[in-house]
């Protein structure tokens, strides 16, 4: 563990060196994350302009898990999107080798390798919407309830986390397809709607759909004092077996790998 | 002939690279098919009608959404602006004896048409499964002026890419004012919510703006929902956005052409 | 006990084809065919400790494929491999602690940052005690004459240098087993020697194995007394050098340079002229009869000038591929 965070404190430095040095690229990640942040508060804005509730989901419910999700989303873009974006293109030009012949796990160092800590600025936001949204609706907080969310945010996060892992390690499979990061990226606005939404699918999709809908959806009831414990017990499980499943499959495909030549 | 050739060519190229294709195709479906989910809840749990529109009505709306993203948004801004600009790739254009726009045009026409018609299998499939149902125009003059708008909503959409794709001729980063364009069209294309839903004075701006001409109004053209007279009027406003962007095309291509450099090749 | 042992190796990989033209693109689409490419078919060595080994042959011979096998980077389709008695795809944290593999267009450095950080890294990832990283830095950056720009950013640095940067990345954790491919590609002649020199202290220094690919004869010549020569996936050759050499090219080149002009069909009758054209003159004869060819030549031919030399390796090479030749299959 210590040698773990060793590790993670020299890989954090290097790439505030890596930021500092490149001031205009450090301005331009600052505004393009604070706009694209703005603007998911805006979609949701549009989205429930007309709309009063989505069954048991009033509108300010839905403003606010939005706002959640825009400090797990910042939370994650901080410590995880980098390294996610960059695999295809490690994949696709054989540079995963270096990671693959260290003495440490591959997938915990790929994990760690960049940090982009302009990311925070889209989390800073969530917690802003949510004050506005708070505010506005005069909404009443449980600050029990707050506290509680933290590792229920954190249990999303991993949920997320395993997602992205699933979905990238197909690259190693179909190395040209590059842009499914982009995919991924766009399957965040099943996030931003309520589980309850999804119902109307199938029982396949909706299987499909539902570790996306309660990544952000859980710590929503318990930052309005609802503790549903069903619902972080759904939580709880699906991210433990997503966790699990996605780092088999990680060693499945690393028997797959093809090393792109140099 | 010779662009017939190159649209063969590149089609060759999209087929290779069918992985990408059918990734990027999804992209343009997820996002409508999201909001429907929404929508479909939210007039399940809560009334008959919203912005005056029916539950029908914004299925279809959603439903042809994802597939004319496809057809209609051109993508070609990122290519140019970093391959060809700053990476030096339009040296090999300016040098050959044909027009670096109309290559580009018909390279990614063939794109649009194959993701267009991989997005319309994919939506055939899931009408069929979930039983919805797409109202669509059906008089040939009508069919005619829609095919009409979507060619040149496509057109539109080109040249406002390529527009974004020569600030890189000026702007040492290009993402910048690529994301704050690409938010621009989400919104005022109709991507997020159909324009009627947006309140009164957005609404209104959105219909002078030419990007509810690249996609809002070619899609109530086909669902036939606009009269001989507006379609007219839509046709009208897409040509004449398209003059101005063509405007803007030579002289940002002009002079910036005299600031490439080259570099990297 | 050979550290490194490699019992009929092969490795398959799945290829598709595409007919031309658009009909094949439309086909493709539906149904691809696949290809089995046998990358390596059936091989088999084994290598000492401290031995450094040369690996020839031409693109696409297996020469990348073996070593990314041995290193552990690959699963390999057939047979048994072992690395200092570790199967190199578990690839367990204490046999990557001994391994090293560097590849000449592949890079591990930081771009915008100077090689000593991620040098520090590396300490970390390969838990370096400090005082033995100092250590092994200081001697390294010495070795290679690169002290003075340890702490400038990567993307600075000409193209020899961050190679030997590459270099000092790849041994700081002082491995046993040292798989190098294409370590001198694109590098100019003065630093090709400099890193051979290297890689040849280095061995004797730490007796650390070191198996290297490259299509630079200059490098095999040397560093390798043995060789493994490969094509097509399969081992065409594995012994020493200078016996490949022998074998494959018994003759020598003798040159002369006359001071009067002489009529070509005079020539033919001391061996087999290579190239003519006045003053100049090269002709290929036999080991044995080279001696008694070059007396002859001096009595009898008005020479200004006459040397006596062996075949180009790059000549040798080739020649053995041409007439080891296999189709594939």
């Amino acid at each position: 563990m210590k040698r773990f965070f060793r590790v993670y404190k020299i890989l954090f430095l290097m790439n505030l060196s890596v930021l500092t040095a490149h001031r205009g690229a450090f301005i331009n990640h600052l505004i393009s994350g604070t706009v694209w942040g703005i603007f998911s508060f805006i979609v949701m804005i549009l989205l429930t302009y007309n709309v009063r509730s989505i069954y048991s989901w009033s509108k300010q419910d839905i403003l606010l898990l939005n706002g959640i999700l825009g400090i797990i989303l910042g939370l994650f873009n901080t410590f995880f999107q980098a390294n996610f974006d960059n695999f295809p293109n490690l994949v696709n030009k054989g540079k995963l080798d270096s990671f693959l012949l260290k003495p440490m796990d591959a997938q915990v160092l790929l994990g760690i390798w960049h940090t982009k800590v302009v990311s925070l600025s889209r989390a800073l936001i969530g917690f802003i919407f949510i004050f506005y949204i708070c505010i506005h609706y005069q909404i009443s907080i449980s600050w029990t309830g707050v506290l509680l969310s933290i590792p229920v945010v954190i249990l999303g996060i991993g949920l997320y986390y395993s997602i992205w892992l699933f979905v990238t390690t197909l690259t190693i499979w179909f190395d040209r397809a590059t842009n499914i990061v982009e995919l991924l990226h766009s399957l965040q606005g099943i996030m931003r709607i309520p589980p309850v939404a999804f119902r109307e699918l199938n029982l396949v999709l909706f299987l499909v759909v539902l570790p996306l809908t309660i990544v952000a959806a859980t710590p929503v009831g318990l930052f309005l004092g609802r503790f549903d414990f069903g619902g972080l017990a759904l939580l709880t499980t699906v991210s433990f077996v997503c966790l699990l499943l996605s780092r088999k499959f990680w060693l499945l495909a690393l028997r797959s790998y093809t090393s792109a030549s140099s | 002939m010779r662009y017939f050739r190159i649209f063969l060519i590149h089609l060759h190229r999209v087929i290779e690279n069918r992985s990408r294709s059918i990734v990027w195709t999804l992209l343009a479906l997820f996002n409508p098919l999201i909001y429907l989910c929404y929508w479909l809840a939210v007039y399940k749990s809560s009334g008959s009608m919203i912005g005056g529109w029916s539950l029908s009505e914004v299925t279809s709306y959603y439903l042809l959404l994802s597939v004319a993203g496809s057809f209609l948004i051109a993508h070609i801004d990122e290519s140019v602006a970093i391959e060809d600009i700053y990476e030096g790739g339009l040296v090999k254009y300016v040098i050959r004896p044909f027009s670096y726009f109309w290559d580009l045009f018909f390279g990614e026409l063939s794109w649009r048409i194959f993701q267009g018609l991989i997005g319309i299998g994919i939506l055939f499939i899931i009408g069929i499964s979930f039983q919805l149902l797409i109202s669509f125009v059906s008089s040939p003059l009508h069919i005619f002026m829609t095919f009409i708008s979507f060619l040149l909503a496509y057109t539109l959409s080109f040249l406002f890419k390529m527009i974004l794709g020569f600030s890189a001729f000026w702007l040492t980063e290009f993402r910048g004012i690529q994301s704050s364009a690409e938010i621009i069209l989400l919104i005022f294309a109709g991507f997020i919510v159909p324009l009627q839903f947006l309140p009164t004075q957005i609404k209104e701006i959105s219909f002078l703006l030419p990007f509810a001409y690249m996609v809002y109004f070619p899609i109530l053209a086909i669902q036939g929902r606009l009269e001989y007279v507006e379609l007219l009027g839509v046709l009208g406003m897409q040509i004449l956005w398209i003059g101005f962007f063509a405007c803007v095309y030579r002289l940002m291509w002009n002079r910036g052409i005299k600031l490439f450099t080259g570099v990297g090749q | 006990m050979p550290i490194i042992s490699v019992d009929h190796l092969s490795k398959h990989y799945q290829v598709h084809k595409k007919e031309p033209g658009f009909i094949g693109s439309l086909k493709s689409l539906v149904a691809r065919k696949y290809e089995t490419v046998k990358a390596v078919d059936d091989i088999s060595f084994s290598i000492e400790e401290g031995e450094v080994i040369g690996f020839i042959g031409p693109n696409g011979a297996g020469k990348t494929t073996t070593l990314k096998c041995l290193s552990g980077l690959l699963y390999p389709t057939k047979g048994k491999l072992s690395v200092m008695d570790f199967t190199p795809f578990d690839r367990k944290h204490p046999f990557l602690r001994q391994i090293s593999l560097v590849m000449g267009q592949k890079n591990q450095l930081w771009w915008d940052l100077p090689a000593m950080d991620t040098f520090l890294l590396n300490k970390e990832i390969y838990q370096i005690p400090t005082k033995r990283f100092s250590d092994v830095v200081d001697d390294l950056s010495v070795r290679l004459s690169v002290q003075d720009i340890l702490h400038v950013p990567v993307r600075k640095l000409s193209l020899g240098q961050r190679m030997k940067m590459e270099l000092i990345a790849a041994l700081l954790h002082s491995p046993k087993v040292l798989f190098l491919d294409e370590p001198t590609i694109g590098l100019d002649v003065v630093m090709q020697k400099t890193i051979r020199e290297f890689l040849k202290e280095y061995n004797e220094a730490y007796n650390a194995t070191i198996i290297l690919t490259s299509h630079y004869m200059g490098d095999v010549e040397a560093l390798c007394k043995r060789v493994v020569v490969i094509n097509f996936g399969h081992i065409l050759y594995d012994g020493l050098l200078s016996d490949l050499v022998k074998e494959h090219a018994p003759y020598k080149i003798i040159k002369v340079i006359f001071s009067e002009v002489v009529e070509e069909k005079k020539l033919n009758e001391y061996g087999e002229t290579k190239s003519y054209v006045f003053p100049e003159w090269e002709v290929r004869v036999k080991h044995k009869d080279a001696n008694d060819a070059a007396s002859s030549i001096l009595k009898h031919l008005p020479v200004e000038d006459i040397t006596i030399e062996n075949p180009q390796i790059e000549d040798v090479i080739a020649g053995f591929f041409v007439a080891n030749k296999k189709e594939v299959k």
